[in-house]
């Protein structure tokens, strides 16, 4: 199969309209799903993770500075946003052409809140890596939260 | 070929051929973790769940995949194989914390064939289907992937969140706490194949100065500049412009009004004129959501005494000093030292009927209060510090605000209808500009979390995703002729090198136009449209002989083709 003159391609956009709007009008009560990506641990069992849990309030600990840092020094080739621009190749027919690998990613990270709860976010740099790990409350000026990561006062 | 042959054919082609459901696109996972006994390749015996019939972890691993994969294959089209390297290897993690998995674009593509704009980048999957073919085929699997999906195989192993575990089925009834591979492989599916963007953020710095496909349907509303076109300075500061950033691709918000519900909570201001208008809010877990038609009523500043419970006179933190002046009225304090709950509780005991918290930081969109207190009725919000500032210094000018949802506006999009972008300030993790905004009603799957439960589905109307992904160039072309089928005239060609009628191979090349039809699928609806052999060969004769002047065919291949006609009763 071979095409005729290298054929420009029709783009004539139709509306997709087809479907039924919902006319429903909600209530909205903290919609704005500040922290959220929580889900809860039901009737979770903590009992033998001596490791997970804070030694003094006994509920489950957030992330050391230490395992923090382990965590996003992993992360750090594949969110790293540059690339090396001698690397773009260009072919005889002009095409250009880079190989990000691995970088440039977007990874989904996950933390286990105190309440046993978990949170998820998407990342794709080191520094909100950092930032969702350490979590609501490991910052001295960071106002405190409810089970479900909403700022209290 | 000329204009005037090509209408000749035009007005040959009466009737375009049925309309068939196709496989759309392949997309085929290479397993990176063949021969390590981990991963895709973990034995460890499990029974069967909800759709999913492996019976060992790497075996269910792998279907979730293909199952995602097929997903996404069935709702784009292309004539390239798009190729996903994926391993479950144990990735970095802790007790509490850890990497569930991630996604990368193998290649950018820029000025290739068939790209519709110069000079911009794209994902190598979509650059391959604008292309018509592979455009980076390699023989290292890496190299040759499209994309590049790392998950982590030991979530819930010793050690690495051991309360926490991957979700196999097929379905979306995953178990509270548990994580379902099939919509976090789709989310990642998503950037993998045009949900990301291909810069610096942290400088706004382009990569060869080259702009991407993504970059030209983002459009910041306070600088009414698209992406593309900004400088690196204005890019990154954009990145965390709240909800000022939206998606202009027309597919999107042609779908906005069939995914995201009606009615956004807003704080209206009635008067004075100076600065009427909408407000963002956010909402509160305690007292009565906001909610239509809303609460009307004069502002009046919330004052109590500056002591040990809160050090200024604007924080609410003590029992009011000016109930009188509140009672009735929607009253408005200073967040800060106390709970949100203790000011409410205070402004409701003077009579106050609805609280405005005006934020003590800088930066938005107002995020939500939280707190909880079953005695506290009245309606809460917050406003950001800047709109706080604003509202306060007209208390003596006859302020007065609707607190309410504004029922013409969709949860997720701005007053135009269009898809607001993720673009929180202070910048938040997620805030990378490849999700949408977090406040979009229902959820959505490209939102930057995981939203339990949530539907496998990419389409109308549960989702915007599949018309994002239209916007940036993956347009629907069922037969994979690499014409749009919104312009083509064959929706099934007949796509085979040659001209064969029947049984007959007629050995003439069997020409593509731009209408989507091939010279089979003229020669085929010159029987179609026929109500005799005879006026099929002298449909048949005559397009051919438009074929030859044209010079797509020589006088044997017309031949060829008339002869085949002819046998072929």
């Amino acid at each position: 199969m071979f095409r005729w003159n290298n054929l420009p391609k029709l783009f004539l956009l139709v509306s997709f309209t087809l479907g039924l709007s919902s006319l429903a009008v909600a209530q909205h009560a903290a919609k704005d799903k500040p922290d959220t990506g929580k889900t809860p641990t039901a009737a979770a069992d903590f009992s033998g993770l001596q490791d997970v849990l804070d030694a003094k309030t006994h509920k489950l600990r957030q992330p050391t500075p230490e395992e923090i840092k382990n965590l996003t020094d992993a992360l750090e080739p594949m969110l790293n946003q540059t690339i090396d621009e001698s690397k773009v190749q260009t072919s005889s027919d002009g095409t250009q052409a880079v190989f990000a690998g691995d970088r440039f990613a977007n990874f989904i990270l996950i933390r286990t809140n105190t309440d046993g709860t978990t949170s998820t976010r998407c990342v794709s740099s080191v520094k909100e890596a950092k930032e969702f790990l350490a979590g609501p409350t490991s910052k001295k000026n960071e106002p405190r939260r409810d089970a479900t990561g909403l700022e209290v006062e | 070929m000329n204009r005037r042959s090509t209408s000749l054919l035009l007005l040959i082609l009466t009737l375009a051929l049925a309309t068939q459901a196709f496989a759309n696109a392949k997309i085929t996972i290479y397993n990176a973790d063949q021969g390590t006994g981990k991963g895709f390749d973990d034995p460890t015996p499990v029974a069967p769940i909800a759709g999913n019939t492996g019976t060992t972890v790497g075996q269910q691993r792998l279907n979730v995949f293909n199952y995602v994969a097929n997903i996404w294959g069935q709702s784009l089209d292309s004539a390239s194989e798009i190729k996903v390297y994926a391993s479950f290897a144990p990735l970095s993690c802790t007790a509490t914390s850890g990497t569930l998995g991630g996604t990368s674009v193998s290649w950018w593509l820029a000025n290739f064939p068939g790209a519709d704009f110069a000079n911009t980048w794209y994902h190598v999957s979509l650059a391959s289907k604008l292309a018509g073919g592979d455009l980076e085929p390699n023989a290292d699997p890496l190299e040759d992937s499209d994309m590049i999906i790392q998950f982590n195989g030991s979530l819930g192993s010793t050690g690495c969140l051991e309360t926490s575990h991957w979700y196999y089925g097929l379905d979306e009834n995953e178990a509270p706490g548990d994580i379902n591979l099939a919509t976090v492989t789709l989310h990642e599916m998503g950037h993998g194949l045009g949900m990301s963007s291909f810069f610096t953020q942290s400088t706004g710095a382009l990569i060869s100065g080259i702009p991407d496909i993504y970059q030209r349907n983002l459009l910041d509303r306070s600088l009414n500049q698209t992406f593309d076109g900004m400088t690196a300075t204005d890019r990154r500061n954009s990145v965390i412009d709240p909800r000022n950033v939206v998606w202009i691709g027309s597919h999107v918000t042609n779908a906005v009004p069939n995914v995201l519900q009606l009615g956004t909570p807003i704080l209206k201001v009635n008067a004075p004129a100076a600065i009427a208008g909408f407000y963002q809010i956010g909402g509160a877990s305690f007292g009565t959501p906001v909610g239509a038609p809303g609460i009307t009523g004069p502002v009046v500043a919330a004052l109590d005494a500056a002591d040990a419970s809160g050090p200024t006179t604007l924080d609410g933190c003590s029992p009011l000093t000016n109930a009188a002046d509140v009672a009735g009225k929607i009253a408005i304090v200073n967040r800060g030292t106390c709970g949100f709950v203790v000011k409410g509780k205070n402004l409701q005991d003077a009579g106050a009927i609805a609280m405005i918290v005006a934020d003590n930081a800088a930066g938005g969109p107002p995020a939500d209060l939280g707190g909880a207190d079953p005695t506290l009725t009245i309606t809460s919000v917050r406003v950001t510090q800047s709109d706080g500032n604003l509202l306060r210094a007209q208390l003596g000018a006859g302020l007065n605000v609707t607190i309410g949802v504004d029922p013409t506006l969709r949860a997720g999009a701005d007053p135009q209808g269009r898809a607001l972008m993720f673009t929180p300030n202070p910048r938040q993790a997620g805030s990378s500009i490849s999700h949408w905004d977090t406040i979009a009603t229902p959820d959505l799957l490209m939102e930057p979390f995981t939203t339990p439960n949530m539907a496998l589905r990419v389409d109308e109307p549960r989702d915007i995703q599949l018309a994002q992904m239209r916007d940036i160039g993956w347009y629907e072309d069922r037969d994979i002729d690499n014409v749009a089928d919104s312009g083509d005239q064959c929706l099934h060609s007949d796509l085979r090198k040659t001209v064969i009628v029947g049984s007959i191979n007629t050995d003439a090349p069997n020409v593509l136009f731009t209408t989507g039809c091939t010279i089979s699928d003229y020669v085929k609806n010159c029987s179609v449209g026929s109500n005799s052999q005879g006026d099929t060969q002298s449909c048949t004769a005559h397009l051919t002989q438009q074929l030859l002047e044209a010079g797509f065919l020589t006088p044997p291949q017309q031949g060829a083709i008339r002869s085949a006609v002819a046998r072929n009763k």
